[in-house]
């Protein structure tokens, strides 16, 4: 079942997309030096990862 | 292939797909025309392509409502990128705050996600009904437009 692979890595891809938005954000505020901004940012990135890792499990 | 008869995995029966009548070139367009519009109303008003997506799938199409929120879901992700990347560029979206809404949301979609895949989907279609009519009646009641 090579086509179905095919399809779950692009849907990886595609669920990557945001996260790696994210992620840029964290790069972005702690650039300008905006640790608030930095903390709310990680706490997303942390519920985004939870969800991807262990929610529905 | 051609004109042959074929059950696809997820369909069941709709207006489109109700008889065989449907091969694969035909499903595809049919499919693309309607995410096409999908994408373009949700870019246009925010609302995400869900809002098209996921009656055009389970009433035309007979799909499962678990499984075309899913594929709304999945989709919108590529949709709301595209869109979101237009609005920052232009200056509309204020990142912190979207970034602080976002902790909200991210909250808010995970117990979302979590208690759809426990309802029984009649459920999940009373209340997607109410919220799309709760948000037809609010864009027709604001008449504060350019």
């Amino acid at each position: 079942m090579v086509r179905v692979r095919v399809v779950q890595v692009g849907l990886l891809l595609l669920i990557a997309t945001p996260i790696a938005r994210v992620v840029f954000s964290v790069v972005g505020f702690s650039r300008q030096r905006d640790w608030l901004y930095v903390a709310v940012t990680l706490t997303v990135l942390a519920l985004l990862l939870y969800s991807l890792a262990w929610a529905g499990s | 292939m051609a004109g042959q008869p074929e059950r696809y995995g997820y369909l069941g029966e709709g207006i489109l797909s109700s008889g065989d009548q449907l091969n694969v070139i035909e499903l595809t367009l049919a499919l693309g025309g309607g995410s096409f519009v999908a994408g373009f109303v949700g870019a246009l008003t925010g609302l995400g392509g869900g809002v098209v997506i996921v009656p055009l799938l389970v009433l035309a199409f007979g799909v499962d409502i678990r499984y075309a929120i899913g594929a709304s879901l999945v989709s919108v992700i590529a949709t709301s990128s595209g869109a979101a990347a237009a609005y920052v560029r232009e200056g509309y979206s204020n990142v912190r705050v979207g970034m602080l809404l976002e902790v909200a949301t991210t909250i808010g979609a995970l117990s979302g996600a979590a208690i759809a895949s426990r309802v029984p989907t009649s459920a999940l279609a009373i209340v997607f009904g109410i919220v799309l009519l709760w948000s037809a009646f609010e864009s027709s009641r604001s008449d504060s437009c350019c």
